[in-house]
């Protein structure tokens, strides 16, 4: 199972790897410890061989004849399990032996340095094999070399082992001691490192959606680890807040606007109800609530629009769409404000070059010309022109400008233009029909395609709005 | 009385305009945007005025603001569409009278502008009395002593400004101005029409006569101490 903690797994790893130094370091001791006691073995197994090689000697009384002096024999080491050795003569027959040794078993494990391992009794033993030496003692005056004989030594290696153990128990008990403060130690650190997480989580948990304020602590900002969580949440809040208090304003404002539609048919058929009238009176004041309430269907209608146009830009829904022709869109609309436009007295003329092809959908559109034409000739003076200028200034992308020579619009209302339910302030009184939501729905249908709009006006000389679309592309 | 309607929405301003003109007898005049309030309340002393909050260039509640800060006294009805309280609070700390949301019910509008204007005009009962006059504004009829006087429309506006001015002298201008919403100068002599026909309705045949001509002051409704002794 993986473990969900953070502290948890810094814990285990810090203690693991403690574990692992411990674990090290005691081998390293059990080695080196093995190694000196094995040389200091290894002399004292020497030196003992050696005794055995001095206690063979020369009789006395027949200088030829060799005798094997058994009162200088060195005491073993271990008393449970002595040393035992065995003396052969050069022509290999034996010549001495400790009682009832049997010699080097068959088990027996040879090295290079004249050493042997053999287990006798299931206790290890480590023998020294001195080969063909010359006994040390000498006869006086006597031509011939001395004897040569052959002395096999060998003591228990228990104590060794023992003492080794004991080094490896020792040191691993002194491992574990120093761990578990080390591990205890670790724990607090990493809690105590962890506290600032902790503590900016604290924080966080404090925010609702009536208390938006977050003052992160000094400590989170800081932390190098911390501090870009802590600028992401800030942005994240930052945004949102925003987005919450847009989302309040359209509300009431569309509230309001809902309210006022409600309110002028109520107030129409309460003050026709007010008086008694003729026949004629009625018809006429029934007609106005008709005018009445097609306003407040086209301002809901507007309004569902919006709503759904800017859920396929939230779900990134307008992509695969099959190519339009542009210019053809453009022709579309402008008939249908051809009515308007031959009211006002204004001209409108479409300027482009050849057929393009753009992947939207065809009624977006013409929506988006509509509304933008509509704009345009609402606000022309009676007599003038208003143009539409379809061109690709690069090969991704495709521009449309609409544009009027007509009272344009205050430098103050630029910025806010494309926001829901504005008006230009400048205006005495709204125009008919207008709720500021055309430019909003334009803007949320050109950004659902991945295009951009913006707007540049001179106010006396005229407005020019700036639609970009991405090009069609070779996939078609 | 003579009523300002600031309302940027046409159709509702027209619907408001209609509902005082033809329910209440008032003479109405538009704006439609706070700046064009303002300016019309320099010109023209109203007995109302009734503001939407939400104005192009100037707002409701800043035009409450610049009023007061004029020392003009005229009551203001706020119409809202907002309904928090904090709005609504502010307006009336700004110097608004009453207010009422949207959509509102037309009766409950006209009985609020009658109320405002009576209250500005220190007078908190709808029935304005005068000795044995009473001038019932609910129902815009007269009475003298117990007895139902008929009157046209205009006597009665005539009647119930004098009646809400009693004891003061109001010019015949000012009665113009009061009257009627706009072009008043055209009607200038029609006053003295009115007010012998007032006279005739209501003097008539009661040893205490209430209407007065102060001449070239204006007329006055009062009890007079002379007619007593007469």
């Amino acid at each position: 199972m993986r473990l969900k903690s953070l502290a948890a797994r810094i814990v285990i790893v810090v203690v693991g790897l403690d574990l692992l130094l411990i674990a090290l370091l005691i081998t390293l001791g059990v080695v080196v410890a093995r190694t000196e006691l094995l040389a200091a073995f290894d002399e004292s197994l020497r030196s003992k061989a050696l005794s055995i090689r001095a206690l063979v000697r020369y009789d006395e009384e027949s200088p030829a004849q060799l005798i094997f002096d058994t009162s200088g024999l060195p005491p073993s080491a271990d008393v449970d399990h002595p040393d035992t050795f065995m003396v052969h003569l050069a022509k290999g027959e034996l010549f001495a032996r400790s009682p009832g040794w049997a010699g080097l078993p068959a088990n027996t494990r040879y090295s290079q340095n004249d050493f042997a391992r053999f287990r006798e009794n299931g206790v290890p033993f480590r023998a020294l094999v001195l080969k063909n030496v010359e006994i040390l003692d000498r006869e006086e005056d006597s031509a011939a070399p001395p004897a040569r004989i052959t002395v096999i030594y060998a003591a228990s290696l228990l104590e060794v082992r023992e003492r080794v153990l004991r080094v490896g128990i020792y040191s691993g008990a002194a491992g574990i001691l120093i761990l578990l403060p080390m591990s205890w130690l670790t724990v607090w650190a990493v809690r105590r490192s962890l506290n600032p997480l902790h503590d900016l989580a604290a924080r966080a948990g404090k925010i609702t959606v009536r208390q938006w304020s977050f003052d992160a602590p000094v400590e989170a900002h800081v932390t190098p680890e911390l501090a870009p969580l802590t600028a992401a949440l800030e942005t994240l809040l930052h945004r949102l807040h925003d987005s919450f208090a847009r989302q309040r304003q359209f509300t009431g404002d569309l509230a309001h606007e809902l309210k006022t539609s409600v309110a002028i048919i109520k107030s129409g058929a309460q003050v026709l109800l007010q008086n008694p009238r003729s026949a004629e009176e009625y018809r006429a004041g029934v007609e106005g609530l008709l005018g009445d309430c097609d306003r407040l269907e086209s301002l809901v209608e507007r309004i569902l629009r919006l709503a759904r146009t800017e859920q396929w830009a939230e779900e990134g829904k307008r992509e695969n769409i099959g190519p339009t022709e542009l210019v053809a869109t453009c022709d579309a609309a402008i008939g249908r404000v051809a009515a308007l436009a031959a009211a006002k007295q204004v001209s409108i003329k479409v300027e482009s070059k050849s057929p393009i092809q753009l992947r939207v959908d065809p009624d977006d559109l013409e929506l988006i010309w509509l509304n933008l034409l509509d704009n345009a000739v609402r606000h022309s003076e009676s007599g003038s022109q208003v143009t539409m200028k379809v061109e690709t200034p690069n090969a991704n992308t495709v521009s449309v400008c609409v544009e009027d020579a007509g009272e344009g619009i205050a430098p103050a209302d630029v910025p806010h233009v494309f926001e829901r339910f504005r008006r230009g302030e400048t205006s005495r009184t709204r125009y008919s029909g207008g709720f500021g939501l055309g430019l909003a729905i334009c803007k949320a249908i050109v950004e659902a395609y991945g295009g951009h709009i913006e707007l540049a006006s001179a106010p006396g000389k005229g407005t020019s709005v700036r639609v970009e679309f991405p090009a069609a592309g070779g996939e078609s | 009385m003579r009523v300002l309607v600031v309302e940027d929405e046409k159709r509702l301003a027209a619907n408001i305009a209609r509902g005082l003109r033809e329910g209440a007898g008032y003479a109405v005049d538009h704006a439609a945007d706070g700046d064009e309030a303002l300016f019309m309340c320099g010109s023209v002393e109203y007995d109302l005025i009734i503001l939407d909050l939400m104005l192009p260039r100037v707002s409701g509640l800043d035009v409450v603001k610049k009023l007061r800060a004029q020392k003009k006294v005229t009551p203001v009805l706020i119409l809202t569409a907002r309904d928090e309280r904090e709005s609504v609070v502010s307006l009336l700390n700004a110097g608004a009278d009453d207010y009422v949301t949207k959509p509102f019910d037309l009766g409950e509008l006209l009985a609020r502008a009658k109320a405002v204007i009576r209250r500005g005009k220190g007078q908190s009962a709808p029935v304005l009395t005068v000795a044995d006059l009473e001038v019932h504004t609910a129902q815009r009829s007269v009475r003298r002593g117990g007895k139902e006087i008929a009157l046209t429309p205009m006597e009665y506006r005539v009647l119930e400004y004098l009646a809400h001015r009693h004891g003061t002298v109001v010019s015949q201008t000012e009665l113009l101005e009061h009257l009627y919403d706009y072009n008043w100068e055209k009607f200038s002599n029609v006053i003295e029409v009115y007010i012998s026909g007032l006279r005739r309705k209501i003097d008539d045949g009661f040893a205490a006569k209430l209407i007065h001509t102060l001449r070239g002051h204006g007329y006055i409704l009062r009890v007079e101490e002379s007619g007593k002794r007469k």
